[in-house]
């Protein structure tokens, strides 16, 4: 955890290399009770030694299905069509016995959950006996442990490898994983999106060693992601997928710089650009086409502003260009992605009058101490901020900064021990807490729409039940207002009286805003509301949000552990790092500006594009800083 | 002065770090407690024995002199706090019937249920985890079913009415095993097949839910990945797993094992704590009653308490927490 200095290292023009693996005409369909799913349809590419392949994709786009069948570990109900070669070798055509010898020793494979992957009974090193066991002899286990960890630089005391899996970090976690996979000394290893879960920080150190251990052992890397801030960040070549099609491959420089296919150019505009206050995200309309439709033509048509009648008739076909495929009718031609591309968006009014202010607020919390003693915590310390009438105001940080406790004791749903809540003038005390008047004007928008939704009433119902409470007592009004609350949120009226099982995760948050704000709430605390969304679903959202803020005048309070989403969103952005606010400032400020070092850890952490790469120096990250983990809660 | 003070501290520390257990052991003594207490008051509820004992025709002066000499015509606290006391000091008092000690009688009859019902714990246990293991192993398809339904059968059929229609077959029709004792190793067979097919299905689908769950956590799929040999993987890696939830319902089984024994010692004619119970409650013999209870919630106390300290064994979640 203390390696002093990373280097982002940019991609090397390498030398002609051989392939490892080659990909022909992949086929997985999954034969389920509802009928046959096709997960994907044909994909095929090439692998070369020492090269990271990114695979980029929405969730259902068959990326994690490809890879996965690459080595057999689908379930028994999923069928496998093509053939993957790999140094000569079918790898379809082997059967289970077969397949499981080429498994950790030619072709490794590290998870989304890194702690999940490891059995959380048996102790990290009981986890790395067994794979050093299977390529080698039961011999000085303990010592072949740690020179396998230090080998991959990990730094790991040997006490710590009698540790157990949930004694760990995610971080830590991934890189054990990264410890086992290579073992067995593989050419290929799959990552299915390793950094997913995990902090901004600790992504940029896993993309880093991950990379390192790629040049070092010229392992071909597999990188399964739905970021392309980390495929510009790591990798050589990129594939883009749709509904289980490759519909864009090549060197990430020129995809990335001149993407021709319609989709990867809106995955593009839908990422923010940090430093470009601008640039408005373009969500791209519509939602994935789930696996089980089949359409006749181009996948994409229905999402597309270039189709036309012949896209919705004929699939489209790989076309050729220099290091760079494409299957589109109307491709874009050598148009660089520019900041013209992306209008900018309306003004918001900001009033100079103080809606909310935090002074002082401490929140502690007695856990127990490793010695039996009780220990004192303070999940949120000596916090101090103030909201404008009008305003989106972010904060930021890590897991376990405390940012979610801060939320918590601003609703009022955790009493602070310490400081002042001052609501428009008023001071709010646990003596004097009129909860049920405040909620009104306060209102709270969780990460997992499911979670926050009954599953039993339907969405028109549960949307006018906050009026209810509140004493309006005629039914017709109410229903009235929720019904145009949600239309507000953008939500067909077909499914108003479905319950939240039938909606998809975006028109859940949708229904969630509009239950939020039916009320008309002068104050909107959003917490990491779309963190667990795919790219495109999560620009709709906060498209969505900002529309809603301007419309209906509410002042936002956005938490987020994401800094480019807080970018696109916010007027002004706290930093919390330790349970404290670190830094506060406007947007152009932090980005532009950023003076705690902590503040230009995080900004330095984020995968970006940079559409002129040649420019980008060699960043290098002083890495002395990381979130306490703090699980008091 | 100092001595007792760090003393004191070093025992609180103790304690502390081991509060998982200090809880435990805590709560078990003050569970025995309250099933001593329901035990005596509950046994009292249901009448004077004396009106059995005696007949109708008993004059007052007869019933006088019996609740003089059992002391049942003390003040109900009174005779709870002289019961309190002799059963601390191990002496449970006599039997109305038998006028033996309640200890002794007790005694007696032990080796009889444990004889039974050790193996019979044993045997379903291990058949049932090997059973809940292949139908695991081959999940939606014939064997699954197969062990699912025969499973279900077996869980289904109660006891009673299993045991009446071996007794028939075996004893009555065949003459081949002796229907009623315990003298011989031919005495065992019946009882047993009667006990184990009910509880083997029991351990079956409870291991077979385990594991199938098991299988499709994160950490089996990245150990297959990484191609471990499938074999490893159940033994060393998805079975421990399971064993966290078949512990769970092991300390069901035990409390069931008891009532099963009343049940199967009956229809068996078994000399055990089961049918002693049952003769004991028809006689309405207080002390050997209250003996009685007091031994089957002890051993269900002590089988749930064991299974704590299991746990803490097994899952370091759990015991890292506690320290």
């Amino acid at each position: 955890m203390t390696d002093t200095i990373v280097r982002i290292l940019p991609p090397e023009q390498g030398e002609v290399k051989n392939t490892v693996l080659s990909v022909k005409d992949l086929y997985v369909t999954f034969n389920t009770l509802s009928g046959l799913i096709h997960a994907v349809n044909g994909v095929s590419f090439d692998l070369k030694e020492g090269e990271i392949l990114g695979l980029v994709g929405e969730s259902g786009s068959g990326k994690s299905v490809s890879c996965k069948a690459l080595i057999q570990l689908l379930p028994s109900y999923a069928e496998i069509k093509g053939t993957v070669n790999y140094r000569g070798d079918d790898l379809v055509k082997m059967s289970h016995k077969e397949i499981a010898r080429y498994r950790g020793e030619s072709i490794s494979m590290i998870f989304q959950d890194p702690v999940g992957c490891l059995n959380p009974i048996k102790t990290i090193f009981s986890h790395l006996k067994e794979v050093l066991i299977k390529n080698g002899d039961k011999k000085n286990l303990r010592r072949r442990a740690k020179e396998q960890l230090k080998s991959l630089h990990i730094k790991l005391s040997g006490k710590r490898l009698r540790d157990y899996p949930f004694q760990f970090s995610g971080g830590m976690a991934q890189r054990v994983q990264i410890a086992m996979a290579m073992a067995g000394g593989p050419d290929i290893l799959i990552a299915d999106e390793p950094t997913t879960a995990l902090d901004v920080t600790i992504q940029a150190r896993i993309l880093n060693e991950l990379k390192r251990v790629s040049r070092k052992r010229n392992l071909a890397v597999i990188l399964v992601t739905h970021d392309l801030g980390v495929v510009a960040e790591i990798c050589d070549r990129v594939a883009v997928m749709y509904h289980g099609r490759i519909v864009e491959m090549g060197d990430t420089e020129q995809v990335i710089s001149f993407p021709r296919h319609p989709y990867t150019r809106a995955l593009m505009s839908i990422i923010p650009v940090i430093g470009d206050q601008s640039r408005k995200m373009t969500p791209i309309p519509g939602e994935c086409l789930p696996a089980a439709v089949e359409v006749q033509g181009c996948d994409f048509a229905d999402r597309c502003d270039r189709v036309d009648e012949y896209c919705k008739t004929v699939k489209p076909v790989t076309e050729e260009y220099i290091g760079h495929n494409y299957s589109c009718f109307h491709p874009y031609k050598d148009i660089p992605v520019a900041a013209s591309d992306f209008p900018s968006e309306a003004e918001r009014f900001v009033s100079n009058k103080i809606l909310l202010e935090v002074k002082n607020l401490s929140c502690i919390f007695e856990i127990r101490s490793e010695s039996g003693g009780k220990e004192k915590l303070a999940a949120v310390d000596n916090v101090s901020f103030h909201l404008y009438e009008g305003e989106i105001f972010g904060i930021v940080g890590e897991s376990g900064s405390g940012k979610s406790t801060l939320a918590n004791a601003v609703m009022g749903m955790l009493n602070p021990v310490e400081g002042n809540v001052i609501f428009n003038g008023q001071k709010l005390n646990r003596e004097g807490w009129n909860l049920k008047d405040y909620a009104r004007q306060v209102q709270y928008v969780f990460q997992d729409p499911l979670g926050a939704l009954d599953p039993r009433m339907d969405i028109l119902k549960q949307t006018a039940e906050p009026l209810l409470i509140h004493g309006v007592k005629s039914q017709k009004e109410r229903l009235s207002r929720a019904r145009n609350m949600l239309k507000q949120c953008g939500l067909n009226e077909l499914l108003f009286l479905q319950k939240p099982y039938g909606l998809s995760g975006g028109q859940r948050q949708r229904a969630v805003l509009a239950r939020a704000l039916v009320n008309n709430p002068r104050l909107l605390i959003c917490d990491e509301p779309v963190s667990a969304m795919d790219v495109s679903v999560q620009a709709q959202i906060l498209n969505l949000l900002k529309k809603l803020v301007i419309e209906n005048n509410v002042t936002v309070l956005f938490i987020s552990h994401d800094l480019s989403v807080v970018h696109d969103m916010c007027d002004r952005v706290a930093v919390m790092y330790a349970g404290q606010i670190v830094e506060t400032g406007t947007m152009k400020k932090i980005f532009n500006n950023p003076e705690h070092p902590y503040t230009k850890l995080l900004i330095d952490s984020i995968p970006k594009i940079n559409f002129n790469r040649k420019e980008r120096p060699n960043r290098a990250i002083q890495g002395e800083y990381h979130a306490v983990t703090c699980n008091a809660l | 002065m100092l001595l007792p003070v760090m003393l004191f501290k070093k025992i609180y520390c103790f304690l502390i770090a081991h509060s998982y257990f200090v809880v435990k052991i805590l709560r078990a003594v003050i569970t025995t407690f309250i099933i001593l207490v329901l035990s005596f008051f509950m046994v009292r509820a249901s009448g004077n024995p004396a009106e059995i004992y005696l007949g109708d025709n008993a004059t007052p002066k007869m019933v006088e002199y019996f609740n003089k000499k059992w002391g049942l015509d003390e003040p109900l606290y009174v005779q709870f706090l002289t019961y309190f006391s002799s059963v601390i000091s191990g002496d449970m008092g006599d039997s109305l019937i038998k006028n033996r000690p309640v200890s002794e009688i007790i005694t007696e009859r032990i080796p009889a249920t444990l004889s039974l019902m050790v193996p019979a714990a044993a045997i379903s246990m291990f058949l049932g985890i090997i059973l809940g293991m292949i139908a695991a192993l081959h999940h939606k398809k014939i064997t699954d079913g197969g062990i699912l339904l025969a499973s279900i059968i077996g869980f289904s059929l109660p006891n009673f009415f299993f045991g009446v229609i071996l007794i028939y077959f075996f004893s009555v029709v065949l003459g081949l095993l002796p229907s009623s004792g315990n003298d011989s190793f031919r005495h065992y067979i019946m009882p047993l097949i009667a006990i184990i097919t009910a509880d083997v299905a029991v351990f079956t689908r409870f291991t077979r839910a385990a594991l199938i769950d098991i299988f499709e956590k994160h950490y089996i799929t990245n150990f297959r990945a990484l191609g471990i040999k499938e074999k490893r993987i159940l033994f060393l890696q998805a079975l421990p797993n399971a064993s966290i939830a078949l512990l769970t319902i092991s300390g069901f089984y035990i409390g069931s094992l008891v009532a099963g024994a009343i049940v199967t010692e009956t229809i068996f004619s078994w000399p055990g704590l089961g049918s002693l119970l049952i003769a004991s409650v028809k006689a309405r013999d207080m002390p050997l009653v209250q003996g009685l209870i007091l031994l089957f919630g002890i051993s269900i106390v002590a089988a749930n308490l064991i299974i704590d300290f299991l746990y803490g064994v097994i899952d370091p979640r759990i015991r890292k927490r506690a320290s």
